[in-house]
Order: C-alpha cells, then sequence, then structure tokens
C-alpha cells in the first residue's frame, strides 16, 4: 500500500512500534478525515463483467475513476454478494497495458502484413479498413467479408454490428464466440419448444426440492448461483445434490450423490432414466396427452469437421437435424436398450448411484431443478444431449414451475441478451427471427426501414467456419470485437493461425488490451470497456440490466459502438448494394451506411440529454456526446420492436427508460410486468385463459419430446494417445483472462494453468506433483505444471486443463470437431498424451 | 528460477514501455503465437507473513496463507476452527457480520448457509509476480 506523505509521516512512529511487537495497527482516524466532500463515492449499478449469472454491483468512482465495487444489495440476483472476481471488478480496466492507440503492423511508412505494429491515427486505421472492405467487397462480394462478435458486446453493440454486417454490407457472416458455448442449448430450446431461453428463472433454486447437475461446474463457474443451491441444501429439509461430471470438482463437495461418467456417455445416462420413467409408469400420463409431440431425429450425422474428413465422409447424415412424429409407444420401444446395466456399463457409475437419480427424477413429489453448462453444450451432441434432459421433465410434467425447471446456464455476461435474443449469429435475426425465413426478414428489413430483399437469405459462415474459411482465403476482411478467439478456438495450429496470418487476408481486432488475437491481427483498435461506455447485458434468467457510464476510458479508446457507427460512415450505399437493390430506393444511392442503419427516425429518434440518476448525480455518455443523439437509446427501442410487434410472440422487453431505474427485469415484460416461468398461466402473459401451460413458441402449443441415440465422440483414447483432455475454466480467471490475469489478486491466486491429473497416472508416467510436462494430440502441444492434488481430481485417464492462460495455450491441443446441428466447438473431449519435457 | 524471475521482470518492463512505440506485447511476452509454453515455476503459497492489505472496505479480505489443508464439505468447514466469531485463534480475521445475515435479510446465529463456502470469495495467493502492472489507486492511497 502506498501511503501519503504526510499519511506516512503520522503513522509511521506508531508502525515502528507495532511492528517491533510483531503486530500492524489500523490506521488512525481523524475528525478532519469525516470530510464530507472529500470522503464523498458515487455508488451506481451496472452489471458484472464477467459470467452469464448478471450479478448485479455498485460501482464507486470518485474523481473519475472507479476505487471500489461491491454487491448490489438490491438485486435479486445475488442480493448483497459477490464472487471474488466481482469483488475485484474495480481493477480490471486498470492493467498498465491499456491499448490508447490505433496499432497497424506496417514496413516503410505503409501496411505489411509481416510489419511491425506502429501507432496510427483512427482515421488512419479506419482509411486502411475501409479500403480493404471495399475491395473485398467489390471484388468477392459480400460473403468474402467476416465479422466475429461476442456475447460481452454491449446490446446495442451487437445490435449496431449485426445491422451493419446484415443489412449495410449484406453478409450473413457475423458470429460470435457464444456460438462455443451456447448454440447447442439454442438449438436445444428451438427443437424442443421453438423459443429461445429457459422457461424457469433463478427463483428455482429457492423453490426446488432437488438439483442436479448436467456438466456444470456451478461451484466455481456461477458461484452466486451456487451460494443459493447451497443455502437451500443447507437450509431446507430433505433438500438434495446430485452431480455428474467426467471429473470430480468443487461442486462434489455439496452432492449427495457424486457421478463420474466416462466422456459422452451422459446421454446413455439420460436415456436410461427416460427409460426408467416408463418402466415404472412414472411419467404424468395427462401432462403428456396435453403438452407434448413425440419425435425421433436423423442419427450419424457427423462430428462438424472439414467435408473431407474421414469421418464426415463415413457420415450417412452429415449436418442433418430432420425430425419425423413417432408415437409414445415407438419412443418406449426405442429407449429400452437403455438398461441399467447398460448406463452403469458404458458410463462407469455405479448402479446404486444411477437408480438413486432414477428414483429422484421419477418421484412426482420431487421439484427438480437440473443445471448444465459446458458439459452438455460442448458435445458433439449437445443439441441432442440437451433435448434428451427436456424429455426426462416434459416426460413428468416437471417443467415451467416454480423449482420445476431444466435450466440452462449461460458463459458470459450477455450470451443470452446480446448474442442470442439480437441474434448475432451467422443464421439469426433478433428476437428468435431466421435470416432463411422470407416472412422473418421481411419484417426486420420493415423495422429498419430497408427495401425488400436488403438482408440475404442465405446463412453465413459459422465461428469455426470463419478460421476455416480465413485459412482457405474465402474470408479477406475480418473484423474480431470483444473477444479472444485466436486464444478460444480450438485446433489453433491448424486453422486458426494459419487463418488469422493468411497473407490474403487483412484481419481487425478491437481489445481494450493486448490480446493473442490482438497479436495475430494486422490492425489493432483501442477500446473502450465495461462501466467506459453506457450499456446493457441480458443475464441466464432473461433479465435485462442496463447501466450508465461511470467513467471515461483512456485517451484515445473508443467504444465497439462508436467503432461500428464511425467505421459505417466510410460507405456510399450505391458503392456497395447492387443496382436491382439500389433500383427499389433510389434516394438512398448517396447516403452512407451510417445514414441508413443509424439515422433512420428510429436509432436518432431521441435527442441528446442530460443522464442522470435519481439521487441528483450526472454521468457522461461519449457517443451521445459525439453522434448528437441518445444512440444507446435509440438502438434499444429500435430493437424493443422485434419483441413487441414480431412474429414470434414473448419475447417483449422493457422499455430502456424503465430498465434504468430497476434492477434488471425478465422478458418477456408486458405492462411493466416481468416474467419468472414462460409457458405457465398466471405467470406469463401470453398463455391463453384457461389453458394453463401452453408452450407457444411452437405452433400447436405443445413441447417436443426428441428420441436420440447414445453415439460415440470422435476422438477416444487410444495407443498412442491414451488419455481424454478436458478444458475449461477456473473460478478467479474469466474471458480467457485477458481482464483478469491483469488483476494482481486475481493472477496471483491462480497464475499458471495446470494439468490436473490423477496421483495414479501421474505415477505411472514418472511425474511427481509440480513437475512440468507436455500435454500433446495429434495437433499441437503445451506445457504445464502436473496438479495431482488441486480443486479438481480427475479419475485415471483423464486430464482437466483450463483454457485462460495466454503463456499456455491449451487450445493448440484441443479438435475443432463441433455439434453438427449447432456448430459449437466440443472442448470437452479429445485424445492427449502426457509426457516429459 | 532466477532466470525465470529475469525474464519475466524483461516481460513487466517492455509492456510498460511499449506505449506509443512499436513494441506492444500479450501476456505472452515476446514469445510468439507459435511458440511453446512459456516455462513454468513452482510456486509457493503465502504463507504466515501477516494479513494483506485490502484495496477498499468492501473487498472480502484474501487468505494470507495456504489452504490446501483447509477442506470445505458439506458436513465441515474447517476454515470456522479458526476465523468463526467465537474462535480463540490469535490473529485470525473473523468472519464478519454480514455473513451472519441470510439471502432474505434474516439475521442468523451462526453463519448463512449461503456464505458456507468461503473460497468463492477468499482466495490465497502465491508469490508470482504480476505479468503486468495495474494501476488502479484506492481511496487510501490519494
Amino acid at each position: 500500500m502506498a501511503l501519503s506523505r504526510r499519511g506516512f509521516i503520522k503513522s509511521s512512529a506508531a508502525t515502528a512500534a507495532a511492528a517491533s511487537i510483531g503486530i500492524s495497527l489500523p490506521t488512525v482516524l481523524h475528525a478532519m478525515d469525516f470530510d464530507a466532500e472529500k470522503n464523498k463515492i458515487r455508488w451506481d449499478k451496472a452489471p458484472c463483467r464477467f459470467c452469464g449469472v448478471g450479478c448485479s454491483v455498485l460501482v464507486g468512482t470518485k474523481e473519475g475513476r472507479v476505487i471500489a465495487t461491491q454487491a448490489d444489495p438490491k438485486s435479486e440476483v445475488n442480493k448483497g454478494i459477490n464472487c471474488i472476481k466481482g469483488y475485484f471488478l474495480s481493477k480490471i480496466m486498470y492493467g498498465k497495458d491499456r491499448l490508447t492507440t490505433p496499432l497497424l503492423r506496417m514496413k516503410g511508412g505503409k501496411f505489411h502484413k509481416e510489419g511491425e505494429f506502429t501507432p496510427v491515427s483512427w482515421d488512419v486505421a479506419f482509411d486502411i479498413m475501409a479500403e480493404k472492405w471495399k475491395k473485398t467487397l467489390k471484388e468477392k462480394g459480400p460473403e468474402a467479408v467476416g465479422m466475429f462478435g461476442s456475447g460481452q458486446w454491449t446490446i446495442m453493440e451487437g445490435y449496431a454490428a449485426s445491422k451493419l454486417m446484415k443489412a449495410g454490407f449484406r453478409s450473413n457472416n457475423i458470429d460470435p464466440n457464444a456460438r462455443h458455448c451456447m448454440a447447442s442449448a439454442v438449438g436445444g430450446f428451438m427443437r424442443a419448444f421453438g423459443s429461445d431461453e429457459p422457461m424457469g428463472c433463478y427463483d428455482d433454486l429457492e423453490h426446488a426440492d432437488a438439483f442436479v447437475l448436467w456438466g456444470s461446474n456451478m461451484a466455481e463457474m456461477h458461484p452466486i448461483l451456487w451460494t443459493r443451491i447451497t443455502n437451500t441444501r443447507l437450509s431446507k429439509p430433505g433438500a438434495e445434490v446430485h452431480v455428474l461430471s467426467t471429473y470430480e470438482h468443487r461442486c462434489f463437495d455439496l452432492g449427495d450423490n457424486n457421478m463420474v461418467f466416462t466422456p459422452q456417455t451422459d446421454m446413455v445416462i439420460l436415456n436410461f432414466i427416460a427409460n426408467y420413467i416408463i418402466q415404472h409408469k412414472a411419467y404424468d400420463q395427462t401432462f403428456i396427452d396435453k403438452h407434448v409431440n413425440f419425435k425421433q431425429t436423423v442419427t450419424d450425422i457427423g462430428y462438424g469437421l472439414r467435408p473431407d474428413h474421414p469421418l464426415e465422409q463415413k457420415a450417412k447424415n452429415p449436418g442433418k437435424g430432420d425430425m419425423s412424429g413417432i408415437t409414445f409407444a415407438a419412443y418406449a420401444e426405442m429407449l429400452k436398450p437403455y438398461t441399467l446395466e447398460h448406463a452403469a456399463e458404458l458410463s462407469g457409475v455405479p448402479k446404486a448411484n444411477l437408480l438413486r437419480l432414477a428414483k429422484l427424477y421419477a418421484d412426482p413429489k420431487k421439484k427438480i431443478t437440473s443445471l448444465w453448462t459446458m458439459g452438455f453444450n460442448q458435445h458433439t451432441r449437445g443439441v441432442w444431449t440437451n433435448g434428451l434432459l427436456y424429455n426426462i421433465h416434459l416426460l413428468t410434467g416437471k417443467i415451467s414451475e416454480p423449482g420445476n425447471s431444466p435450466f440452462s446456464l449461460t458463459g458470459q455476461p450477455s450470451a443470452c441478451g446480446t448474442a442470442r435474443e439480437v441474434g448475432t449469429f451467422s443464421h439469426r435475426l433478433p428476437a428468435d427471427l431466421v435470416v432463411k425465413k422470407k416472412e422473418h426478414r421481411d419484417f426486420a428489413e420493415g423495422v429498419w426501414k430497408l427495401p425488400e430483399g436488403t438482408i440475404p437469405a442465405k446463412p453465413g459462415y459459422h465461428a469455426v467456419e470463419h478460421n476455416r474459411m480465413l485459412k482457405d482465403g474465402v474470408i479477406n476482411a475480418y473484423w474480431s470485437m470483444c473477444n479472444n478467439n485466436v486464444q478460444a478456438a480450438a485446433n489453433m495450429n491448424e486453422e486458426t493461425l494459419p487463418g488469422w496470418r493468411n497473407p490474403d487476408n487483412f484481419i481487425v481486432v478491437s481489445d481494450p488490451y493486448p490480446t493473442v488475437s490482438a497479436m495475430a491481427a494486422d490492425l489493432i483498435l483501442p477500446t473502450a470497456m465495461w462501466v467506459e461506455k453506457e450499456g446493457a447485458y441480458g443475464n441466464a434468467e432473461r433479465r435485462t440490466q442496463v447501466w450508465r457510464q461511470q467513467v471515461a476510458p483512456p485517451s484515445g479508446a473508443k467504444s465497439d459502438l462508436w467503432q461500428l457507427m464511425e467505421f459505417s460512415k466510410r460507405f456510399k450505399v450505391k458503392d456497395i448494394w447492387p443496382a436491382d437493390l439500389l433500383a427499389k430506393r433510389p434516394e438512398l444511392r448517396n447516403k452512407t451506411l451510417y445514414d441508413v442503419l443509424y439515422r433512420n427516425g428510429n436509432v436518432d429518434k431521441f435527442p441528446a440529454q442530460k443522464v442522470s440518476d435519481d439521487r441528483g448525480n450526472t454521468y457522461a455518455n461519449d457517443e451521445m456526446d459525439h453522434f448528437g443523439f441518445y444512440v444507446q437509446k435509440g438502438l434499444f427501442e429500435e430493437y424493443r420492436l422485434f419483441g413487441t410487434t414480431g412474429p414470434k410472440k414473448g419475447h417483449n422487453l422493457a422499455a430502456f427508460d424503465q430498465l434504468h431505474v430497476e434492477h434488471g427485469m425478465r422478458w418477456p415484460v408486458v405492462d411493466g410486468k416481468e416474467t419468472k416461468w414462460r409457458y405457465r398461466e398466471g405467470s406469463d402473459p401470453f398463455v391463453p385463459a384457461g389453458s394453463e401451460l401452453y408452450f407457444y413458441g411452437n405452433k400447436d402449443g405443445r413441447a417436443n419430446i426428441i428420441f436420440a441415440p447414445y453415439e460415440q465422440p470422435p476422438e477416444m483414447p487410444d495407443e498412442t494417445f491414451d488419455m481424454w483432455l478436458c478444458t475449461g475454466r477456473v473460478l478467479e480467471h474469466w474471458h480467457s483472462g485477458t481482464m483478469t490475469q491483469r488483476v494482481p489478486e486475481l493472477y496471483k491466486a491462480v497464475p499458471d494453468a495446470q494439468i490436473f491429473m490423477h496421483p495414479e497416472d501421474a505415477e505411472k508416467r514418472g511425474f511427481k506433483r509440480g513437475d512440468t510436462a507436455k500435454v500433446q494430440s495429434r495437433r499441437g502441444e503445451m506445457t504445464a505444471q502436473i496438479e495431482t492434488r488441486g480443486r479438481n481430481k480427475p479419475p485415471v485417464g483423464l486430464i482437466f486443463v483450463p483454457w485462460f492462460d495466454a503463456r499456455r495455450l491449451i487450445n493448440k491441443v484441443t479438435l475443432d470437431a463441433t455439434d453438427p446441428l449447432s456448430k459449437q466447438t466440443d472442448y470437452k473431449k479429445c485424445a492427449v498424451r502426457v509426457v516429459k519435457v | 528460477m532466477k532466470a525465470f524471475i529475469i525474464a519475466l521482470a524483461l516481460i513487466v518492463v517492455s509492456s510498460v514501455a511499449w506505449a506509443g512505440a512499436a513494441n506492444v506485447q500479450s501476456l505472452r511476452g515476446d514469445a510468439a503465437l507459435d511458440a511453446p509454453s512459456a516455462q513454468t515455476s513452482a510456486k509457493a503459497w503465502q504463507d504466515g507473513e501477516g494479513k494483506i492489505q485490502r484495496n477498499y472496505a468492501q473487498q472480502p479480505p484474501l487468505v494470507p496463507h495456504s489452504i490446501e489443508d483447509f477442506p470445505i464439505t458439506r458436513e465441515d468447514n474447517s476454515c470456522l476452527a479458526c476465523h468463526n466469531w467465537d474462535s480463540q485463534m490469535p490473529g485470525a480475521t473473523k468472519v464478519a457480520v454480514s455473513h451472519f445475515v441470510n439471502r432474505d435479510g434474516e439475521a442468523l446465529s451462526n453463519i448463512s448457509p449461503n456464505r458456507y463456502f468461503c473460497t468463492q470469495c477468499h482466495v490465497p495467493q502465491t508469490d508470482a509476480r504480476p505479468l503486468v502492472p495495474n494501476i488502479f489507486r484506492s481511496l487510501t492511497e490519494e
């Protein structure tokens, strides 16, 4: 701690005396220290920058700097508690190496792919960018430009980016990093319920009698929700916690029924439970008759690898998601092979544990909340597996009511709010609309006041394809914002790096810090972050939370929103739209994309105003000052039209001004009231009177039980690569460590990624705890220390390695196989060996 | 180990010094993206060196000792042996009164169950040197 000189002199004598007897003294408080002006801290709410739980924090500022953060006692999510990351939010903006000027690779005064990063002005940066984009659009068309976005973008930023790409450049090659974490969840929701995002909410955590974790280490990844589960488990008589994972982790410390299963066999366990429920007639016949359809899905669908990969060539139905209707009897028949014996044999979980779990789901008196994150979603059969869990909740009618809740958790702070709800995916538009449906495109074009045919109908390249298409030289101009995909994407050596460094491509990275991705770029844009701008996030329980700009960014850094809108000024509509589209609206010819997209009468509807709170504080809004209108409000209110007037009902968001007052609201919000349980009469205003429960996302109001069989993962341990690798995160680090690794306290808590390994596996290979070892796969290697006594305890035959560490990149080792339906990478399973350095 | 520390120090210096110059580095320092992983060395837990100063009143205290031998399970929280309000352990920070209030705001006679897993907020510190400095300033540093 650095004391001021005066403070030092004042306390030094006492300190010296105290030190001599081995104690430290508290700072002496003088009457003058109560000076009200001097001590005044402005506290204002903001959602946490990190995970999908969406805790609200109070940000303390003084003289233009954040000086403290604390948990928001008025937030229903966290009620005055944060996790360790939340308590250190105050420091994430103050890494010494914040970027403050655009940096362009240059040689001899010009851009050069192999040049040194050289400071340039924003004008020069946008000049070269625009030149590259225009050249690419002219020579190859919209499908050769791409953007990689983020579940950490604010809602307004994601919306502005989506408009720029889909309507401005007319390219659907925009995809968020949420593809890596939530795409399988989206696929599961759409196939079962016809509408994305959970029916339940966090209130289920107090209402449930039992919790089942399917591939989710909530104790580390969703700590505040874990405190709520712990609270219920320890204070509610009869409450129990079941934990399933491919390795032992901190949730096992609370678990009543802990199960470590062989990777991919969660599918077998899920089908066994459904089979058990049917065999024991524990299903809810009335519920099924009224609310459920039975279907089966096409099988042998491949692994989302490149089409020429032998496994894709071998698959009968690569990428196919077709479903066909079946009877309940046929469904029961398909489940018959999934016996207790079969499940125990394949999964390696003792029969007694499996039976206890099956009996729990079958017990009509138990209210069950099932939770999952990346274990289900980063899975080559992720969409199917999400569905297999819904099957169980639908068979027993345990859904959409307090405590009975299949609950898909999210990883990023606005994976739901920005990536999913705004639809920044290559196939989506806001509020569950999709580009391939003409009715949906027509509606979007109507809201955006653009001619029919502006939005292309063909879905763009998804996240994993981005890197493949960069490598193949199909995409040549590429902008990555608010994420770190060179570190995050699988198979860095074979796909990501060759793609980004391909001499045919011009790559731009916008980030507050020099990340691994920034180092792979050609142009780096210094970016404002978190409370250096006004914004909104949406969390995993459909809660939208808005915040005000608390401090100014470092001089030179600009928000993603500013960057997107400023860049759009560089393009004239006539230069990039085709003649037939221009002919429909000739008056747009000479306008810029900025005029057409953001000065359309909607986005610029709200004039500049003073931003203030009800305590008399005022706040800056740099974008409003720069563009001359209330940009965030205009974007949000235009976006809100998709939910309030769009073809898919039940997506109504609260008004922007109301969200500034409330500590978050859960959509659908109608007449100023939020919805806790979707599809349930009395809670969800869209359920027709008298129907009790209505899954209105599907036309017939019914949810789908979809049979899917167990299928093997693409790569399993063999003689050469004899271990499973599972990757993931740790409590102290988030978002590839770009922020948390720059907070000294978080860095010092967990400085390095380690190889978590079973002691027997270590001994067999001649390793002691702390030894350095190499993890090798068919694709690459990384080096780290062996940890046999840490917080994660893998079974024999599996290692766990976290991916936050820029200095040890585990994604050089991972496989870029995806779920063929969701296109989400399976980061949880590939074959490796661990050898001496 | 010594070489490692020197290398680390170089990284810190150069990543601070780049501002306005060509020399921009990620947390990898000067290691290229396709270079092997950085060398790593065993880190020791800060242990027995006294309490770690907080940055602001609302910050949970850091743990100034190793916790490897102090498990928290459903049956037993070994942190509370020294840190509960009635502990006699000299020097051990007592659990704050905020921890005796449950989610509904009711005062309890023991730790609230939603505060049971201490490590969600309180973490020990290794002797690792930060990769880049952090220029956050607390009120006490003004």
